[in-house]
């Protein structure tokens, strides 16, 4: 039970979808980061999830050991869903200080020509852009949020 | 949202403009320690390196474009001895003084000249968690920085704290053990390079009102840079 939970709460979920032929990324070091894709402007309700989905894959191309700057390699985010957890959820969950997002979409590789070379599927219900860390009542390091650690398992799983 | 920072926008500028109803400037220079005034300074000879501040110490404005030296009337601007400064006021110039209605601290080229940012909150555990975003959200608006993720690769930094900034971002090994309580907030523009604090405010809203303490701390800093850029114009 405990470990559905955990898997409920925090997993995230990406699927390696329609095309995303390993070893796309393989002699790639530097990727440009273009701007978020929000298709339907109804489903994206927070005005800041673009910007804030966007920060977390540039944080993944630093992770994943990648530099970002100008290439003939782009990726960016289609993102379909962006959900903030109910309002109770949050009420309960203020004194941790953690907020907990619903994204779905996909990462999106691309050449310059505009060409898609790669795309996986983005699921994730957990943390984007920060996150306190355990709510303690001492300074500490911020933890990586889950959206930033699931784009770096997905362009490592592209390299 | 964009309505807010249009208000935001609106407010610093009117504050900035609106003195011109009534002849008020903006003025960059040095508050010195001397006693006369006038278009040549080399005769007043005021003393800019200010050590120790004394009781009955007069103090003049020292224009930074002209080198002219202006009498100070309206404020006291002893915190602000020796230092260079950007002065909100009417000037009269036949009595070569300036009423002051606003001083700051001129802004080091550093942040004037910076094109990224990385906000780091590395004391934001519980009600200071939203001050990451508010953060975020506020500097994406104005526009003026990138923010990137990568402190290594950042002009400046910006850390949002429940806790004063020490003065040790590039010497501290590993994280910051003091206890954090939720109360006042800390903003600090520090040079990523040598931990030194270029701006710093605070506020203190409580721990339910952090994401509004951030969000006045942004706006005042916006602000003071706004003047700077008008007082570097005129």
């Amino acid at each position: 039970m405990r470990t559905l939970g955990a898997l409920l709460s925090l997993a995230a979920i990406s699927t390696t979808a329609f095309a995303s032929p390993d070893g796309v990324l393989q002699k790639v070091t530097t990727i440009q980061v273009e701007p978020t894709v929000v298709e339907v402007p109804n489903n994206v309700k927070d005005p800041a999830a673009a910007n804030l989905v966007r920060y977390d894959l540039r944080a993944a191309i630093r992770d994943s050991h990648l530099v970002e700057g100008a290439s003939r390699i782009r990726a960016h985010i289609v993102l379909d869903q962006f959900t903030i957890e109910g309002k109770t959820k949050r009420v309960l969950g203020a004194g941790t200080g953690k907020t907990t997002n619903t994204v779905d979409g996909k990462l999106v590789i691309q050449d310059a020509s505009g060409k898609e070379l790669a795309s996986v599927k983005i699921h994730m219900r957990g943390t984007v852009a920060f996150s306190p860390g355990d709510g303690s009542d001492t300074q500490g390091t911020q933890a990586v949020p889950d959206l930033e650690r699931l784009l770096a398992d997905d362009l490592m799983g592209l390299r | 949202m964009k309505k807010a920072f249009i208000g935001v926008a609106v407010c610093a500028l009117s504050s900035v403009f609106s003195f011109t109803a009534h002849a008020q400037q903006a003025y960059k220079g040095q508050i010195c320690l001397g006693t006369a005034a006038g278009k040549d300074a080399s005769q007043s000879q005021p003393q800019c390196a200010v050590a120790h501040v004394k009781r009955g110490d007069k103090y003049v404005f020292v224009n930074s474009q002209d080198k002219t030296v202006y009498q100070i009337d309206g404020k006291k601007p002893k915190a602000f001895a020796g230092r260079n400064v950007v002065l909100i006021g009417t000037l009269d110039k036949a009595a070569a003084t300036i009423h002051v209605s606003e001083i700051y601290g001129a802004l080091p080229p550093k942040i004037t000249q910076a094109k990224t940012v990385y906000i780091d909150c590395d004391a934001c555990p519980r009600g200071m968690a939203v001050a990451w975003r508010t953060a975020f959200e506020e500097l994406t608006e104005w526009g003026k920085y990138d923010i990137v993720p990568d402190p290594m690769k950042a002009d400046l930094i910006l850390i949002l704290s429940a806790n004063p900034y020490l003065g040790d971002y590039a010497t501290r090994d590993g994280p910051d053990k003091r206890p954090v309580h939720v109360d006042i907030t800390y903003m600090n523009i520090v040079d990523p390079h040598s931990g030194a604090n270029l701006w710093g405010d605070w506020k203190q809203l409580g721990s339910f009102l952090v994401s509004r303490a951030t969000k006045d701390l942004i706006v005042e800093f916006k602000h003071q840079l706004l003047i700077q850029e008008v007082a570097g114009k005129t």
